[in-house]
């Protein structure tokens, strides 16, 4: 069968492209058998890639537009956004807590180590706050819901898309972005963020633990030298960083899971895809965020 | 709701499947497509249904341009067809009741349960269906699913129902209860395009039958014509495994 | 699986409402912290350069965080115009003739700024008026008045003490202001024109013996009136043979010890105080030189500190035998005055 064409979800006033815009250019741009010139084929990789970026695009704009409409259709969607949550966030937990106790106390324990050389063990939480709160939790909460729930988006929803699933709720006029990528959209940005502010607590109590093995410290005075160099733009910077990750997260990993067309051998390409893709923009993303948050 | 299919051409990968195709269908009239590639029939009952473009032509239901609009402007369109996949399509990840109730829940003001339960119980009852409605869909036979997705198309009360094979992987005996209830359906007035190589579902519905060959319409048969069945009974692609003609 | 299934609803919840709930916390308490609800009054200040400024920069005063910085832009005259937040709490305590003082932490590179408060405590600086900084004329005019002082008596008093007396040597090209520098030029008057009568020496023996009024510094003091006398005294080598002679210390059996023609012990000792002086006058420059490069080079500044403690004993050794005087290069003699700048601040 021929690719899903992913672009009848999308609005059709901005949208007058096919998916497999692949063939098509390949079918207006050659002579049939003729072998391509280096230009043309780097004509036609650039006119892909572009055609690719304008299709995530709008696919992206439809995604945020059903978002907006998704109490609407609550009876719908709710469970299936309950168990996005469960499964993305509340599963994820007990990993998340592990790797941040222990990330949190690693950090104390060499901050303490390198800066009580200077006689500056006052700047661990300054450390802590920097590293952690600002620029790992998001980071580690990211990596790790890409690996869990990512991938399991993508090949769920390419196999849906094998198994006539999506044009079966499409037959119902339910819309599969309305009914399945809304809801695990949703799900995963509430689950990175949630299970960022888990990290970051996590992470703080595990440097507590960990600084109480050197030296017994009160955890209330820790805590206030932790929060006194606390200020709100790390808690804005997490938040923002935590959301968004989670956006490009689902975005991408759903609309490689809806990208599978035809056979099964797809839905692993696809899957990899997605966790390859969602990992270079959290980085990018986490570049861009940080400069920004410098620059202004 | 009448069905007009304009100019309609479909490919698959660059492959023309079906060219430039034109027929329609009124409102209480059915009407079967045979040929002896049944896949690109079922392809085409996906692009009559509105999700397969076309690469060329369109789709008018009721007078409505269903390819130049967005899928949220013909969901009222939707509402009043319904589609029965060949290998009954359900969504894995429910169990079949909910698979059941989910496009009744979505189009309903004031979702009644019981009205629906007890629908769904006289059809099941009609196809001696076990009772496999809180099973998953991975843990039920093919016939169960095909009759399943049969009751879920009903259980909505669509105006237009699109078929792809309706005897595809049913024994007898529920060949038999599937080719009555086409029989019921027309009698109610339903709109019904099918996709089905059967003499037995052609005899029981059928106001006209679409031929398609390479693509291209070979020939419209009408049963208001005289020789209709004449014509019909020269075609060899047509099986009849029932052997009721004389039944049904 | 089925538990979770069944309890989606409430697990899913519990699992958001805490995280929330904590996220609300921890908001509530910065914003607490941060004196988010507080009254703020405005005031302006003005410093050269905006190294290690941020909008979060803290304003101190003794030891309290009184404010913060708002903002700071650069005028047209190059220098940072900057807008204090000051809490409520702390709002008298912006009198008049009051400055700030910025400083840098080497290792951060933030800064902070501490609030050094004029004398008249009662005369309430109106909101919206403009502090001088340390860094302007003003400023530093309000610290040579003497109207503000820089005071060690709460935290941050070793790094705000010996900033100070760094930010001191930078000026030394006026020898009224150099504390070390000074000393060293004492310790060569006074070694070299050294006939001081021996009453007069005991009189200042026994007022560094006295001495252990925190006020001020008993060796600067020495050193000041010593150097106020050197004028006075025509001294020659017989006067101190003299002197010498009528010293009742133990240090007159050294004295009989030394051979006339001083060239086992006395002469290599001279040596010595040379090298030692000329140590210091390197360690002098090297400390300049780390106060331009970074002001509050705190681990830096701890260790010369013992240095110069340890100058400062030998120097005191040097001081209490008048037998060794006579060693040290001439220096251009040079005029001293009472200063407030005190080096045994440095072990408070």
């Amino acid at each position: 069968m021929q690719p899903l064409l992913l672009y009848r979800f999308i609005d059709k006033k901005l949208a007058y492209f096919r998916l497999n815009s692949n063939c098509r250019i390949h079918k207006f741009n050659t002579r049939k058998g003729a072998r391509l010139s280096i230009f043309e084929s780097a004509g036609i990789g650039i006119r892909t890639r572009l055609e690719n970026t304008k299709e995530f695009y709008l696919f992206v704009v439809q995604v945020f537009r059903k978002t907006l409409t998704f109490h609407r259709q609550k009876q719908i969607g709710f469970m299936v956004l309950l168990r996005q949550i469960m499964f993305t966030g509340y599963e994820a937990l007990p990993l998340i807590l592990f790797i941040a106790l222990s990330i949190g106390g690693l950090i104390i324990l060499e901050g303490n180590y390198i800066l009580s050389g200077f006689g500056q063990s006052q700047l661990v939480y300054v450390i802590l706050v920097t590293v952690v709160i600002r620029e790992l939790s998001s980071i580690i909460t990211a990596l790790i819901v890409i690996a869990r729930s990512g991938t399991a988006i993508s090949t769920e929803l390419g196999n849906m898309t094998i198994n006539n699933e999506i044009n079966l709720l499409r037959s119902f006029g339910i819309s599969p972005i309305s009914y399945l990528v809304v809801s695990r959209f949703i799900g995963v940005v509430v689950s990175m963020f949630l299970l960022t502010i888990y990290f970051n607590l996590a992470a703080v109590i595990g440097g507590w633990l960990f600084s109480t093995i050197f030296y017994p410290i009160n955890f209330g005075y820790f805590m206030s030298q932790f929060l006194y160099q606390l200020t709100f733009a790390d808690i804005i910077i997490f938040v923002i960083k935590s959301i968004v990750f989670g956006t490009a997260i689902a975005l991408i990993s759903c609309y490689q899971g809806l990208k599978v067309s035809t056979a099964s051998t797809e839905v692993p390409q696809r899957t990899i895809k997605a966790a390859v893709s969602s990992l270079i923009a959290v980085v990018v993303f986490d570049i861009i965020i940080t400069a920004l948050f410098y620059i202004l | 709701m009448n069905i007009e299919i304009k100019k309609l051409s479909v490919d698959i990968d660059e492959n023309i499947i079906i060219k430039n195709i034109s027929f329609s269908v009124a409102e209480h009239e059915s009407c079967i497509i045979i040929g002896s590639y049944s896949f690109y029939n079922g392809i085409l009952l996906n692009v009559l249904g509105g999700f397969y473009d076309p690469i060329d032509g369109t789709v008018l239901i009721s007078g409505k341009d269903i390819y130049s609009k967005t899928e949220d402007e013909i969901i009222d369109l939707r509402r009043k067809i319904s589609f029965v996949f060949q290998e009954g399509a359900f969504l894995s990840n429910l169990t079949v009741l909910e698979n059941l109730l989910l496009p009744v829940k979505f189009y309903a003001k004031k979702f009644v349960k019981s009205k629906v339960m007890k629908e769904i119980k006289e059809y099941c009852d009609y196809f001696d269906v076990p009772a496999v409605l809180e099973k998953r869909p991975s843990f039920i036979s093919y016939t169960s699913k095909k009759i399943l997705s049969l009751i879920r198309a009903l259980i909505t009360h669509p105006e237009i129902i699109i078929i792809n094979k309706p005897l595809f992987n049913l024994d007898i005996r529920n060949q038999i209860k599937v080719a009555n209830l086409l029989k019921d359906l027309k009698k109610d007035g339903k709109t019904l395009i099918i996709a089905s190589n059967s003499y037995d579902v052609i005899k029981a519905i059928a106001d006209q039958v679409v031929h398609i060959e390479n693509g291209s319409i070979r020939k419209i048969m009408y049963a208001k014509n005289k020789d209709f069945f004449k014509e019909i009974k020269k075609l060899d692609i047509l099986s009849d495994l029932l052997g009721v003609e004389d039944e049904v | 699986m089925k538990f979770k299934f069944k309890h989606t609803d409430k697990i899913v919840g519990m699992f958001f409402l805490f995280a929330v709930l904590a996220l609300i916390f921890t908001l509530v308490v910065v914003a607490a912290s941060k004196r988010i609800f507080d009254k703020k009054y405005y005031f302006t200040t003005q410093f050269v350069d905006a190294t290690g400024l941020s909008s979060s920069t803290k304003l101190y005063f003794k030891g309290y965080e009184i404010g913060r910085l708002k903002k700071f832009t650069l005028n047209i005259k190059n220098q940072i115009d900057a807008e204090l937040i000051i809490y409520k709490e702390f709002r008298n305590k912006i009198v008049e003739n009051s400055a700030i003082f910025k400083a840098t932490n080497p290792v951060t590179g933030k800064s902070t700024m501490e609030f050094l408060q004029g004398p008249d405590w009662n005369k309430v600086l109106a909101e919206g008026e403009y502090i001088p900084s340390l860094d302007t004329p003003e400023g530093k005019k309000l610290l040579k008045e003497g109207l503000i002082k820089r005071s060690g008596d709460m935290m941050e008093s070793v790094l705000k003490n010996v900033d100070q007396l760094l930010y001191n040597l930078t000026q030394d090209n006026n020898p009224d202001q150099g504390a070390l520098s000074r000393m060293l030029y004492n310790l060569a008057n006074m070694t070299e024109k050294m006939d001081v009568s021996l009453g007069e020496i005991n009189a200042l023996l026994a007022s560094f013996q006295k001495d252990n009024n925190p006020e001020d510094g008993a060796l600067f003091r020495i050193l000041s009136n010593i150097a106020d006398l050197t004028d006075s005294f025509k001294g020659t080598a017989a006067q101190l043979d003299e002197m010498l002679n009528n010293y009742k210390d133990p240090d007159g059996l050294v004295v009989k010890l030394i051979d006339p023609d001083k060239e086992n012990l006395i002469f290599p000792m001279r040596d010595m105080l040379l090298s030692l002086n000329e140590n210091l006058t390197s360690m002098n420059k090297i400390l300049e030189f780390l106060y331009q490069q970074m002001p509050e080079f705190a681990d830096i500044l701890a260790k010369s500190k013992v240095t110069l403690q340890t100058a400062q004993k030998t120097l005191e050794a040097v001081n209490n035998n008048p037998f060794l005087r006579g060693g040290i290069k001439e220096e251009a003699p040079t005029q001293q005055k009472n200063t407030k700048i005190r080096l045994m601040d440095l072990d408070q």
